[in-house]
Parts: C-alpha cells; sequence; structure tokens
C-alpha cells in the first residue's frame, strides 16, 4: 500500500501525493496541452507582479540617457549600471538616519500594539468581564467613527507630544478593528482549557499568557504584520506631529523625494535652485523603502494564510 | 506718513492704482517711468471700509550691476556670470543668539539638522541666531497649515501656503487675531532699515496689504511668471520657426512636430496649447476690469474660441494621449524629446533644464514668442502675480523680537551677487560648492545635500536671470522678457482677497475644467460650455466677482 504524505491546506489536513513525490495510482497524468496552459497562466500571473520591480529596480540604476531613450518614462534595461542616486539618497545621512527611526518605531510600535490589542481583546473576549460590554460598544463605535484631523492635532498637542516619538506610537496604538479581530479569534479557543485551568486555579493574566497567547500565534504573526506594515508606512502623523526634520520617519523622507517635484510649474522655483534628475532618484529611494518590509514577509507568510481567515467562517 | 523724501523719486505715495497700471504696460504709465505714478485715489482716502497702507519705498541696491539691467515694469535684471566681487550687504549680525522659529514648504528632499550639517551652523552663525526651522513638503502643506493656526503653535516666521489670494479662508481675521502688522517697521521710509527688503520693488507688496496693514514680507517672482520653452532642435529638424506668426502657422508648426508612429507630440498638456491660444485669442488675464466691473476669462467670446480651437487641436492628434492627466510627467517628456513644446512652466526651469540635458549635445532649448491669430504682432502676455507666497511674523510681546525677525529676513533677501546671497544660495566654498574657471560657483554632492532649506521660502530677493556656465543664456532670455513683458497685462485682483476664490474655488475651477476637458475630447456637446461656466458662475463666479469688486473698491484702485 501506498503511504500518502499529510499536507496542510488552511485548516484541512489533505492527502495528496506519496512519499516519493509521485502521483497517487488513481489520479491521471496531466494532458501536455493542459500543462502548458496552465504554465503560461502562472507565468503571466509572475510577471504581472515582477516586472514592475524589475522596472522600478532597472530605472534606480539608468542615468539620465537610458531615460531620455525611453521616452522619459520607466526603462526596463538600465544601460549602464549607475549607482548615482543610490549615492545622492544616502549621502548627507538623512535617510539612514531615517530608516533607524523607522525600524525602531515600527519594532517598537507593534510590540507595544500587540500587547494592548491583546490585552484587550482578551478582556472582551472572556464572557461576563467586568464591564466588557460597554467597551466593546466603545471599540465598535472607534471602527466607524474616526476623529478629524485638528481635534487629533489638538489631542497630541495637550498631552505635550508634539515633536516626540511617541506621537508616532500612542495615538494609534490600537487599532478597533484589530481588536475585533483578534477576539473572533479568542472566542474560537476551546472553552474546556479556560475550565480546566480555572479547575487548577489558574488566574487571568496566567492563563492569557500560558494558555491563550501560545495558541494565537497565527493572529499574533498577522495582526503584527498589519502594524508592523501600518507603522513603517505612516507618514501623515510625522507631518502634523514631528516638527524637527531630524526626526522624521523613512515614509515622511520617502515622500519628499517621490511626491515633490514631479508637477512643479508656474512660479514656484526660487532662483539657482536645481533638481537633480527626478526619476532614478525616486525609484532608488522606493528600492530602499520596499527592502526591509520585505524581508519581513516570508518569516510571516506561513501564518498569513491562516490569519486572514480567521473570522471569515464562524459557525 | 513718514517725513522722510525718497532719494530717488518725488514723495507720493504709492498705490495700488498707479501700480497696476504701471506694470501692466499702458503706454502713458510705462513711458512716465514706472513706479512713481500719480494717483488722487489710494491711500490718500478716508473712511471705515477702507482698505489702503503705504507700500514700503523701493530702494533699488547698486552694490552689483547686471550685464544687462531689469525694467521697472518686470523685465528681469541678467547676469552672464556671477560677479566676480561679492560686497557685503548687511553690516551687522541680525540676532544675538536668540531662538528663530520658522515654517515653510520644502520641494527637495530633506537636508540634514543643524548638528550634522555645516551649512546650516554656518547660517545660524551668520545670522547670530538659533533658526529652528519646520520643512513641510509642498504637497502636504495645505494639510499641515491648518493643523497649525487651530493648535496656535505659531512659529515667529510662518509662510502662507502658495497661491494667488492665498488658499486660506478668512484670512483677513486670521492675520489680525495672530499675527503682526508690519507697518510701523516697512511703510514708506521706515523700510530703509532693512535694506535688502527696501530691494523688493513695490508691486511685490501689493500682496502683502490686509486690513489696510502691510502683514508679510513677500517671496517676489519675475513678472513673465511663465516662459514659452521649444525644443529648437526639435524645430529644426521638422523644418519650422519658433515664432509661428500667425493661428495657421501655429497649427502647421504643431502638425509639423507630431508623429505618433514615432511618439512625438507638439504638446504634452492640454494646458499648453490652451495657453498659447489664449494669448493669440487676447483672453483677459484670469479677470478683467472696465470701470469696476469685473468679467472672469471664462465668461468671455475669447475663451470660448480657445475651447473651439482645443477642440480642433485634440482632433488633429497634436496632443499627447495622456495630455489630460494632471499627473503628466511632462518635464521627462520634454526632456526625452517626447514632446517639442512646454508652454506653461515657471521662468526658472530653463536653469533645471540646461542641467538636465547637459549630457545631450542635441539638445537645445528655445523661447516662443506670442502672436495674434491674424495680424502679425506680438500678442499681449499674461504677467504673473508677482509672489510666490508671503511670510507672516507671529504676534510679539517684545518689539524688540519683531525687529530681530525682521533683521533675519533682510539678510536673507540679500540680493544677487553679494556675498550673504552667495553663501544663501552656495554655502561654503571647498565644501558646499567649487567655484569653475570662469567663477561660477557649482554646488558639491554635499551643498546639494545641505543648501536646500527652505529660507528661500521665507525671504528671498528678486529674480536675476543667470544660469551658471551659460553666459549666452542670459542674453536669450532677457531679449525675450524685454519683447513680452511690454505686451504684458496684469490681473486686476492681484493682491486682493476674496474668501470665496481661497475656499471654494479650487473645486468648482477643478468641475469645471474637467466638463471642459470632456468638451474638448467631443464628449460632451460644444454647447455645455455655456452650461458648465453657469454652473461654475453659480458655485462661485458671482461670489468671486462681488468680492472682488468690493475689495478693489476698498482698495481705491478703482476710484473714479
Amino acid at each position: 500500500m501506498t503511504t500518502l504524505e499529510n499536507a496542510t491546506i488552511g485548516d484541512d489536513t489533505v492527502r495528496t501525493f506519496t512519499k516519493d513525490g509521485s502521483r497517487p495510482p488513481w489520479m491521471e497524468k496531466p494532458h501536455p496541452v493542459t500543462q502548458a496552459l496552465k504554465f503560461i497562466v502562472l507565468a503571466f500571473a509572475v510577471a504581472v507582479v515582477l516586472v514592475p520591480f524589475w522596472s522600478v529596480i532597472a530605472t534606480s540604476l539608468a542615468d539620465q540617457r537610458t531615460i531620455n531613450a525611453a521616452g522619459g518614462g520607466m526603462v526596463m534595461w538600465p544601460g549602464g549600471i549607475s549607482l548615482d542616486a543610490y549615492q545622492a539618497v544616502l549621502s548627507g545621512g538623512v535617510v539612514t538616519r531615517a530608516v533607524v527611526i523607522s525600524v525602531t518605531i515600527t519594532v517598537v510600535g507593534t510590540l507595544l500594539s500587540l500587547a494592548a490589542t491583546a490585552g484587550l481583546a482578551y478582556w472582551l473576549s472572556r464572557p461576563r468581564a467586568w464591564g466588557s460590554k460597554p467597551v466593546l460598544m466603545l471599540v465598535l463605535g472607534a471602527v466607524l467613527f474616526s476623529p478629524g484631523l485638528i481635534p487629533s492635532y489638538l489631542v497630541v498637542k495637550e498631552f505635550h507630544l508634539l515633536d516626540s516619538y511617541w506621537s508616532l506610537v500612542l495615538p494609534v496604538l490600537v487599532n478597533a478593528f484589530n481588536v475585533i479581530v483578534m477576539r473572533a479569534f479568542f472566542q474560537e479557543l476551546p472553552k474546556e482549557l479556560f475550565e480546566s485551568a480555572a479547575i487548577d486555579g489558574v488566574g487571568a493574566g496566567t492563563v492569557l499568557l500560558r494558555i491563550v497567547l501560545p495558541l494565537s500565534k497565527a493572529v499574533l504573526a498577522v495582526i503584527g504584520l498589519f502594524y508592523a506594515v501600518a507603522y513603517w508606512n505612516a507618514f501623515f502623523n510625522a507631518l502634523l506631529y514631528i516638527q524637527s526634520s531630524e526626526k522624521w520617519p523613512m515614509a515622511l523622507v520617502l515622500r519628499t523625494y517621490v511626491v515633490n517635484q514631479t508637477t512643479i510649474g508656474g512660479d514656484q522655483v526660487s532662483s539657482g535652485e536645481a533638481l537633480p534628475p527626478q526619476l532614478p532618484l525616486q525609484m532608488a529611494i522606493l528600492v530602499i523603502a520596499i527592502v526591509p518590509i520585505l524581508l519581513v514577509y516570508p518569516f510571516l507568510q506561513r501564518h498569513f494564510a491562516k490569519g486572514v481567515m480567521i473570522g471569515a467562517v464562524k459557525g | 506718513m513718514p517725513d522722510h523724501q525718497p532719494d530717488h523719486q518725488p514723495h507720493r505715495p504709492v498705490s495700488r492704482r498707479s501700480l497696476i497700471a504701471a506694470t501692466s504696460g499702458l503706454a502713458a504709465f510705462a513711458a512716465a517711468g514706472g513706479l512713481a505714478g500719480c494717483s488722487s485715489g489710494g491711500s490718500q482716502g478716508s473712511g471705515s471700509g477702507e482698505n489702503t497702507a503705504t507700500l514700503p519705498t523701493y530702494v533699488p541696491y547698486t552694490g552689483v550691476t547686471p550685464d544687462l539691467p531689469g525694467t521697472d515694469q518686470g523685465v528681469d535684471p541678467a547676469f552672464r556670470r556671477f560677479p566676480a566681487e561679492s560686497p557685503r550687504s548687511v553690516e551687522d549680525i541680525p540676532g544675538h543668539g536668540e531662538k528663530i522659529t520658522g515654517m515653510a514648504n520644502i520641494y527637495f528632499a530633506v537636508p540634514p539638522g543643524p548638528d550634522r550639517n555645516s551649512y546650516w551652523a554656518g547660517l545660524n552663525e551668520r545670522l547670530g541666531v538659533d533658526l529652528d526651522l519646520q520643512m513641510v513638503s509642498n504637497a502636504d502643506y495645505l494639510q499641515k497649515f491648518p493643523t497649525v493656526i487651530a493648535g496656535n503653535e505659531l512659529p515667529d516666521l510662518l509662510q502662507v501656503p502658495n497661491g494667488s489670494p492665498p488658499p486660506v479662508p478668512n484670512m483677513p481675521q486670521l492675520l489680525e487675531k495672530r499675527f503682526a502688522d508690519l507697518s510701523e517697521h516697512l511703510s514708506g521710509d521706515a523700510v530703509k532699515e532693512y535694506p535688502n527688503l527696501a530691494n523688493i520693488p513695490t508691486r511685490h507688496w501689493l500682496s502683502t496689504v490686509y486690513n489696510s496693514g502691510i502683514y508679510g514680507i513677500p517671496i517676489p517672482r519675475g513678472a513673465i511668471g511663465n516662459y514659452h520653452f521649444v525644443r529648437a532642435d526639435l524645430f529644426a529638424k521638422a523644418g519650422v520657426s519658433t515664432e509661428p506668426k500667425s493661428y495657421d502657422e501655429f497649427v502647421d508648426a504643431s502638425k509639423a512636430l507630431t508623429d505618433a508612429k514615432q511618439r512625438r507630440w507638439a504638446f504634452g498638456l492640454v494646458n499648453q496649447p490652451r495657453q498659447l491660444l489664449g494669448r493669440m485669442n487676447a483672453e483677459p488675464n484670469i479677470w478683467a476690469e472696465e470701470g469696476g466691473k469685473l468679467t472672469h476669462v471664462y465668461e468671455t467670446d475669447q475663451y470660448a474660441q480657445t475651447v473651439t480651437d482645443l477642440i480642433a487641436m485634440w482632433k488633429s492628434g497634436v496632443m499627447h494621449p495622456d495630455s489630460f492627466n494632471p499627473a503628466q510627467p511632462f518635464k521627462q517628456l520634454f526632456n526625452a524629446g517626447t514632446v517639442a513644446i512646454n508652454a506653461a512652466d515657471g521662468y526658472p526651469g530653463w536653469v533645471q533644464y540646461q542641467l538636465d540635458n547637459a549630457g545631450n549635445p542635441d539638445f537645445e532649448l528655445g523661447l516662443m514668442p506670442s502672436y495674434t491669430r491674424t495680424s502679425g504682432e506680438l500678442a499681449q502676455w499674461n504677467l504673473g502675480s508677482g509672489f510666490f507666497s508671503i511670510t507672516l511674523l507671529k504676534k510679539q510681546d517684545d518689539p524688540e523680537r519683531i525687529k530681530t525677525a525682521l533683521r533675519v529676513l533682510n539678510w536673507l533677501a540679500a540680493p544677487f551677487g553679494t556675498e550673504e546671497y552667495k553663501y544663501r544660495l552656495f554655502g561654503q566654498e571647498g565644501v558646499d560648492h567649487e567655484n569653475d574657471a570662469d567663477g561660477n560657483p557649482v554646488l558639491t554632492p554635499t551643498g546639494t545635500a545641505n543648501t536646500v532649506l527652505p529660507i528661500r521660502y521665507l525671504a528671498d530677493s528678486p529674480y536675476n536671470v543667470y544660469v551658471p556656465g551659460r553666459p549666452q543664456d542670459a542674453d536669450t532670455q532677457h531679449a525675450y522678457q524685454s519683447l513680452e513683458v511690454p505686451t504684458g497685462i496684469s490681473n486686476p485682483t492681484t493682491g486682493l482677497y476674496s474668501n470665496t476664490a481661497s475656499s471654494k474655488n479650487a473645486t468648482a475651477d477643478k468641475t469645471l475644467n474637467d466638463g471642459v476637458n470632456d468638451v474638448i475630447q467631443e464628449r460632451r456637446p460644444f454647447s455645455e460650455l455655456k452650461t458648465l461656466v453657469t454652473t461654475w458662475r453659480n458655485t462661485v463666479g458671482d461670489a468671486m466677482r462681488t468680492e472682488y469688486q468690493d475689495a478693489l473698491q476698498k482698495a481705491g484702485t478703482t476710484a473714479s
């Protein structure tokens, strides 16, 4: 008898291939045409994803002449490799400093956010927990309504957080939507676990740390990624609250490169001002900004497929 | 009113009325010698509803002599080379170690802070202050500005968002409450205390007058406003002249420049032929004034004619297929030779285009003059507003602080060629810039990163034509300005404030233009142009007209 390997797709374990990788006897060999069609479709899908990436990298390495030859737009092949754009971006230390700031804010912010979200979600997920109903209403309210720009600014100002790194973390510490998702996950944990813990006389805090969180790695990874990406990409908070450009995170520095200058017209530029060729610079900084978050992604991908299903089908 | 006699002109109050006339190219006033226009209305009137102020006396700086002089009408002085001698224009250090805060927009990648930026540290030393700058990218400035106002976290020096009028609702009330009226420091001869501010010609100051006071320092911009840039090399290749003298020649040239198969077009953005045709058809400069009544360009037959011409032009295929996309990278298309005409770009773009194309031996930049439809004569030129933005000074308990701030701004406004100017633009020799063989300062990579502080949006000197390493460009540009500026007409509402224009016009204008773009592409019938304009008029047009006419009255410009 052929032994079958188990593969995990979502929560289901299905039997697919034999141990030596060959097809089980009841499955037919696919037709070459089907095979080819599959290959074409998949190759196309991969190209749709990879070509823009490649073009960004190629343009970041191109010089003005290559760009002109491409009609003033993105290039597919950089001609001669020129690292000028990267040199321009990395000289002066502004970008490197901003990367350090962004990494710190992302790491610290994500950890704090996860702690706060998990704590709140756990509280709201326990039946009959004291005061959880009104707080749940508040959280749901926060999903629907968000404060305006100026009220948020005034609150941050009155807490004396202007120009402080905390202004980039505290106002966005807990995302109500993420709380709801995590609460749903906690509610699905078997209630027998909690009962046996109670019989053993374990307190609520220990239950959270020793039972709930170890069982919730998937949701923590996903919500953590949500938070990390949000912290990494956030520029608007910094724009409003951070006065000193020394404290700018990467996303805001990136913005001064990418968004500005594209359509300067009228009388806007002063005498003697000269901008370097823009396109390679913009692409170089895009590459620099994408890389860190791309590096994190593969490590979390395993949990990601599982995590996004949370709450999707709830019986 | 001050008692001193200005040295160079008879003692007469300079009013809006004489200024607008003088800069408008009306022959009589222009011949009379520009700024010293005589006025029966203006600041002499009295009454509660007035909005007049005695503008600062213009005392031109004479320490550096341009190769080609400017004119009172607004032709910019031109320099072929950077002046060999850089005289000092400010004797004393402006500050005494105070901290001065400021906020302005920035078009560049943000420079390193003062502790890691030798240029900034050197600037602080020269200014004698600790300059603490909040830099906000220009794309976000409009969003940041209201929060700073609402939070009342005002810096000492604050740049108002760029625009004429500034896109700030209820600006007069805001200024009165939070910002300093500088009249006692700057009106009339008082400005002589700050000679580099006195070097800003009077017409630029119009936009700083609110509540019968001077509420800021203008960031001056050239009267010419836009250049009609063309790729002269592509014109030569296509065998057409860069000076089409009639509508027919213009259309023929645009067709000759287009070869869609080769991905070449005459125009990259609809606004470019729109501006050229508008001049050809004698459209007013946004508003036309007659006897105190204003008519907007959209309401004129000339505008309808321009739209008709644009329909034909779009049909003939001489515009880039993506011409209606406002994010079209028109500068890159122009550099790449994909489009040959770039007619609605700011005049300082000249330097940028030359720098971008230094490695392209074929590239030849030219400027296209504007002719009327059939007569073969020069068309009228729409002059720019003359300012980029204004810099407000926060109200201070200690009047000495205002004076310090003004001294700092005076330093920053040092004229072209002075030692202060050279440092402001090019930093320290050997670190931020090197001098080339002809004595032109050329920024080093360090200088490029370090010197882009947005101090140039807190105070700036009047514009001078100067292209490093290309002396012949000074002559080309000066000749073009001398040709076009005398035909210029001003927007009669320049420097006036309309709350509707500042708060609602952007949206209504976009709705109208989206509709007109559909008409040009024949997605909607031409007859709908009228409906679009009527809608625009009902939403904002009539309200703006009423407010501007009222403002004109109060400013004394329409006094009979």
